[in-house]
């Protein structure tokens, strides 16, 4: 891939735009899960393993993308300045608390888990924000958008789970509804950056085309079904059942547009064109892709 | 200190692609992967149009953006500010590829030739199976300069020390040295020129500079 104009980076496929989906959720679920053992006495071992799980299945299909996936035990070796690497100690730690929570049921180390899992998910968010050679990514509102959705989908992913646990928290549902409006508001705040100039044209034209998208499945929905769902009760079961799968979905749409479908490289510029004749007269700069062309 | 960069003359340039061919045979890399490249810009509308070629590549930045991602350690700046990557590290997950606002990277995971399935002469010589799988990119022919520094020659002067694509410019457009030197000839050039850096507003520091007056 070359292109002097912006065009959709080709480094990066779905495998790893899946890191970022299922990492963001399973994270997001070992954080909500530990408040809702810590103030609601949840059973957590089981959907510890369901966090852990998206983690793991995240970091797999990172490992099917890389070059040399038999060498990946260098991933660890630079904590020093790549985020990447924060990421991998960040999730074997994750790995190892998660699952000392789940076998013994401690309520301390489901706590270490929720908070090594707010470090992954800070890792990933810091991931991209670091990819300066990609506008949509390197601003720096793109690190509450990811934080945000992750934490959006996993207090989704645990309403859906304890769905028919007795012992659910009450505030698990307002949570929800707090935590779609926050992501939402992160995202049309990321948009608004990109459309002031942060971003090349292609970036702003793709973020008006999921606007809809992005509102009607991240937010609108899933937020009227859980107000539906603390309103009516008879109705709480499917509605929030469906509102945690358009949450989750809504998250999963927003990540991948970032990813993949926003992800336009810088494109190359010449800040001013060669003085041509005598006396020569050289025009300013061309910045193919960009509004100030 | 020594910092080793490039500068491309706009005004010579005629976009005639020696230094990619030159760098491709030198290199032997596969086809689709330019280390070096010339782009051709056009800008204006028809009839107030101006068109220039560009040569373009790694800008062996002094904070480069590869080397702070790379997690395995294998994006490095040698001391004489020429980046490199060593192969045997590499895991190929391309971050690298997407915190370089160049373009400058390329990651092939199977073998190519220019003619097919059967390697020219000097593919066969230059093939390297540790370069497949791992981002690869210009590496200023660090090498030939090594080498020839070891012989006393002076990169950028002496063609034995000097890229391959500088020496085939056949427009005397691109010059290489050491832009710490004040007496070097990118020094002197910059002095006498009006010149610019590619993005030198993200905090790269790159090290190719480009004259226009």
């Amino acid at each position: 891939m070359f292109s002097i104009k912006p065009v959709v980076q080709d480094y990066w496929d779905w495998r790893a735009a899946g890191n970022f989906l299922f990492g963001g959720t399973g994270s997001g679920l070992m954080i909500v899960l530990a408040f809702a053992a810590l103030l609601g006495g949840v059973s957590f071992p089981l959907p510890a393993l369901i966090a852990l799980a998206f983690v793991g299945a995240g970091l797999f299909l990172v490992w099917l993308e890389i070059g040399k996936p038999w060498r990946f035990l260098n991933v660890f070796r630079n904590p020093f300045t790549s985020w990447m690497s924060r990421e991998a100690y960040a999730a074997a730690f994750l790995t190892l608390a998660g699952l000392a929570a789940a076998w013994t049921g401690s309520a301390a180390l489901i706590a270490l888990a929720a908070a090594l899992g707010a470090v992954f998910l800070f890792c990933q968010a810091r991931i991209l924000h670091a990819s300066r050679g990609i506008p949509a990514w390197r601003d720096s509102s793109v690190l509450p958008v990811i934080f945000a959705t992750g934490i959006a989908e996993g207090t989704a992913l645990a309403a859906l789970i304890l769905l028919a646990e007795p012992s659910r928290p009450a505030w698990l549902l307002p949570l929800l509804l707090i935590a779609l409006f926050v992501r939402a508001l992160t995202f049309f705040q990321y948009r608004k950056r990109m459309s002031d100039g942060r971003a090349p044209v292609a970036v702003v034209r793709r973020l008006a085309r999921i606007s809809t998208t992005v509102w009607t499945l991240a937010f609108a929905v899933p937020a009227a079904l859980v107000v539906i769902a603390m309103a009516v009760p008879a109705l709480a079961p499917i509605a929030t059942a469906i509102a945690a799968i358009c949450a989750v979905f809504g998250g999963w749409h927003v990540k991948f547009n970032i990813v993949r479908k926003l992800a336009h490289v810088q494109g190359l510029a010449i800040e001013r064109m060669p003085v041509r004749g005598t006396p020569g007269i050289a025009t300013p700069s061309a910045h193919p892709g960009w509004q100030r062309d | 200190m020594t910092r080793y960069v490039m500068v491309a003359d706009l005004r010579r340039c005629v976009g005639c692609q020696t230094c990619t061919a030159a760098c491709r045979h030198t290199n032997a890399t596969p086809p689709g992967v330019q280390w070096r490249r010339v782009i051709d810009v056009e800008v204006g509308e028809y009839p107030d149009v101006q068109r220039a070629f560009m040569p373009v590549g790694c800008m062996h930045c002094a904070d480069p953006p590869c080397m702070a991602v790379c997690p395995s350690t294998a994006t490095r700046k040698r001391d004489d500010g020429i980046v490199t990557i060593d192969w045997d590290i590499c895991i190929g997950c391309a971050y690298c590829s997407v915190a370089c606002p160049y373009q400058a990277r390329y990651k092939v995971d199977k073998a190519d030739f220019a003619y097919g399935a059967d390697a020219a002469e000097n593919e066969a010589e230059q093939y390297d199976p540790r370069k497949l799988g791992v981002s690869t990119k210009c590496n200023f022919c660090a090498d030939r300069i090594d080498e020839g520094c070891a012989k006393g020659l002076t990169p950028g002067v002496d063609p034995e020390a000097t890229p391959a694509c500088v020496n085939s410019c056949i427009a005397d457009a691109l010059h290489f040295g050491d832009i710490e030197d004040p007496k070097s000839n990118v020094s002197k050039m910059l002095k006498e020129h009006k010149n610019f850096r590619m993005h030198e507003d993200l905090g790269t520091d790159p090290g190719f500079y480009y004259l226009w007056d």
